[in-house]
């Protein structure tokens, strides 16, 4: 009897730990995934020539608004992460006054149904 | 039995379980690591800009960390540390250094700079007539390095790397594929500007910018622009050329392009000595002085109708003969003179298409007929640029992996060599050939002009193109250094079969119409 009872136990933790396991094994391809995401756009952003080329904040904001499009219409999906998109993109100088913004971005992953922000720096100088 | 099955199962419990746990861990070390090197990625575009402000007012300081940052590197496995250990060289703890780090902390506490969570450390190095940053994230005990490279850029000047009346091409958005030893590059790239004059078209996409394709602008009398494959309308065009003001510049309606092309080779004439004399090729002979106002001409016996004349440049000098008669011209004579010579009769350089011939001196050559390139010609400090031979052979048949690094590197070398090399009366062509081993590329590092003369010449036309591999790593290239002027370029349509067409401005060019070393810039990031 205390044996059929330290087994149900056993097998109760199991499912426990089968179901935390799946679990985190989801979270681990989720964060991969968003972190290689991230590491895509912020490269894209920090490569982008018309981005590089703009001469004040009115025009960085508005090539921002054209990213977001350009990055959830094609690239982040034929960069086979479909399940992921840019939800905002904002920019704000980092210095006030002057050609170097913070690019703040969120990534909207669909399948986990979260947002994660990261910052990239660039200058237009 | 019961016993058994209860350890059993106790011990698989305890496996998965520390498995969770570690999987957990990594995850969090990597998110970490991956916002450490955002971090100082953004250091490094931050110290760069901070740096390229107040440029000259920085006192210069040893860093003593460099060290443990190069130790970093040197930590790494493969190949790619030996390249970074010859890079870092000439920088170490007794190198004064601008430092930047209170100017980073400072901002610090921006979300771009980690929110003040990360301890930002920056340095800038002058390594010759550019400047390396190193800068670090640092979180607890895991830190990151970034490096950047700030180098001159010379994309808004207006030194012609082309100019032409015509131009047979669509300049595509250039692509680099393939590893470093083996790039698959398609598509176009003029770095300075180009003088167009009936017409241009490029092929870009919605991500790029004209600048791409030619980053000193184009003067012309129309532009076609193709994006992500689409043709842009008039408006689209004039849109598009809002957003980059200067870059587009319309040439003068009210002169034709034949007037402008005239005008390019009046200039060049103007550069030819009015005295000269002659060398007739009866014999085997060797110039014994050059004076620079003295053009040598060298010609055929009179009795020699329609002369086939073979040049060839090597470390020796120039030497020209027709058929089993030779002028040598050593190259002590073009050390420090500039030897102006012409050759009365269609010239072919070189006789192996994969071979280098390597300039040494300073020639103005001019040939008065056609000019057969069927070699590759590069001046002697750019030569390990373009040479790929193994065991110093001297090929040169490799597609050149075209980056603002490479192209950084080349314009920083120090001149040693120059040439100029001109087509009067007679096209230039360009012979490839299709080998083993080769993939169907031509180097030219020079000034190159084909000049019309009384109706006759003034292209530049293609041999043996459509006998070139595609594909499997063969993207077939002409790659020049220098200058490229004539009337039409490619009019025959032959060089569809050429992927790759790259021309570099040379602001020590002599036939430049502009000079400068261009605006600092940050160039590259690389994050560890």
């Amino acid at each position: 009897m205390i044996a059929l009872a330290i087994l149900a136990g056993f097998l109760t933790l199991g499912f426990a730990l089968v179901i935390a396991h799946k679990k985190m094994s989801m979270e681990v391809s989720r964060v991969s995934e968003i972190e290689a995401v991230a590491n895509l756009v912020g490269g894209f952003i920090r490569q982008d020539r018309r981005l590089l080329d703009c001469e004040d904040e009115e025009e960085v904001s508005s090539r921002l608004n054209e990213l977001i499009a350009i990055l959830n219409d094609d690239y982040i999906s034929n960069s086979g992460f479909a399940g992921t998109e840019v939800s905002t993109i904002t920019g704000a100088p980092l210095i006030e006054d002057d050609e170097i913004y913070t690019i703040s971005f969120k990534l909207a992953d669909n399948l986990a149904r979260r947002e994660e922000a990261y910052h990239v720096v660039v200058s237009i100088r | 039995m019961t016993l058994i099955l209860l350890t059993f199962g106790a011990f698989v419990l305890f496996a998965a379980s520390t498995q969770l746990n570690r999987t957990s861990q990594k995850m969090k070390n990597y998110k970490t690591s991956s916002s450490l090197q955002n971090y100082a990625t953004n250091a490094v575009d931050t110290a760069s800009h901070i740096f390229l402000e107040n440029i000259g007012t920085y006192d210069l300081v040893p860093w003593d960390g460099v060290e443990e940052f190069k130790s970093h590197i040197l930590a790494r496995g493969g190949v790619e540390k030996y390249y970074w250990q010859s890079f870092l060289a000439d920088i170490d703890s007794s190198v004064d250094c601008a430092n930047l780090t209170e100017a980073i902390r400072a901002l610090s506490a921006d979300p771009g700079l980690g929110g003040d969570e990360y301890t930002l450390e920056a340095y800038v190095y002058q390594v010759g007539g550019r400047y390396t940053i190193v800068a670090s994230a640092q979180i607890g005990g895991r830190k990151a390095y970034a490096l950047g490279l700030i180098s001159y850029v010379r994309g808004g000047l207006v030194i012609p790397a082309i100019r032409m009346a015509a131009l047979n091409r669509t300049l595509a958005l250039m692509n680099v594929t393939g590893g470093h030893g083996n790039p698959k590059v398609h598509g176009d790239l003029v770095y300075g500007s180009a003088v167009v004059l009936n017409g241009l078209t490029i092929d870009m996409t919605s991500t790029s910018t004209p600048s791409d394709i030619i980053t000193g602008g184009v003067t012309g009398d129309s532009l076609t622009v193709y994006e992500d494959g689409d043709e842009l309308d008039q408006e689209g065009v004039n849109e598009l050329l809002e957003n980059f003001p200067g870059w587009y510049t319309p040439s003068d309606p009210n002169i034709s392009s034949d007037d402008v092309y005239n005008q390019w080779k009046a200039e060049y004439m103007e550069l030819l000595p009015d005295a000269s004399y002659t060398v007739v090729l009866s014999k085997d002979q060797t110039l014994s002085s050059v004076d620079e106002n003295v053009m040598v001409v060298v010609k055929a016996p009179s009795n020699v109708s329609d002369p086939q004349f073979q040049a060839s440049f090597s470390d020796e000098g120039l030497e020209i003969c027709l058929g089993n008669n030779c002028l040598e011209i050593p190259e002590s004579l073009t050390s420090s003179a500039t030897l102006s010579i012409q050759i009365a009769g269609d010239t072919v350089f070189g006789n192996d298409p994969h071979k280098i011939s390597e300039v040494v001196g300073h020639y103005n050559v001019s040939v008065l007929g056609d000019a057969t390139i069927n070699t590759n010609i590069v001046l002697d400090y750019q030569y390990d640029y373009v040479n790929n031979g193994s065991r110093n052979s001297p090929v040169g048949n490799k597609t050149k992996k075209v980056s603002e690094t490479i192209i950084s590197n080349m314009l920083g070398e120090e001149r040693t060599s120059s040439l100029m090399l001109a087509t009067i009366g007679g096209d230039m062509i360009l012979r490839f050939e299709k080998g083993n081993s080769t993939h169907g590329n031509k180097s030219l590092i020079g000034s190159f002009f084909s000049w019309n003369d009384k109706g006759k010449g003034g292209d530049v036309l293609f041999s043996g193109l459509e006998n070139l591999d595609h594909g499997n790593g063969h993207t077939p290239q002409l790659f020049l250094f220098g200058s490229l002027t004539a009337y039409s370029f490619d009019p025959d349509g032959d060089a569809d079969n050429l992927d790759s067409f790259v021309a570099v401005a040379d602001s020590s060019d002599s036939s430049s119409l502009g000079t400068g070393n261009g605006r600092l810039t940050l160039i590259g990031i690389q994050t560890w």
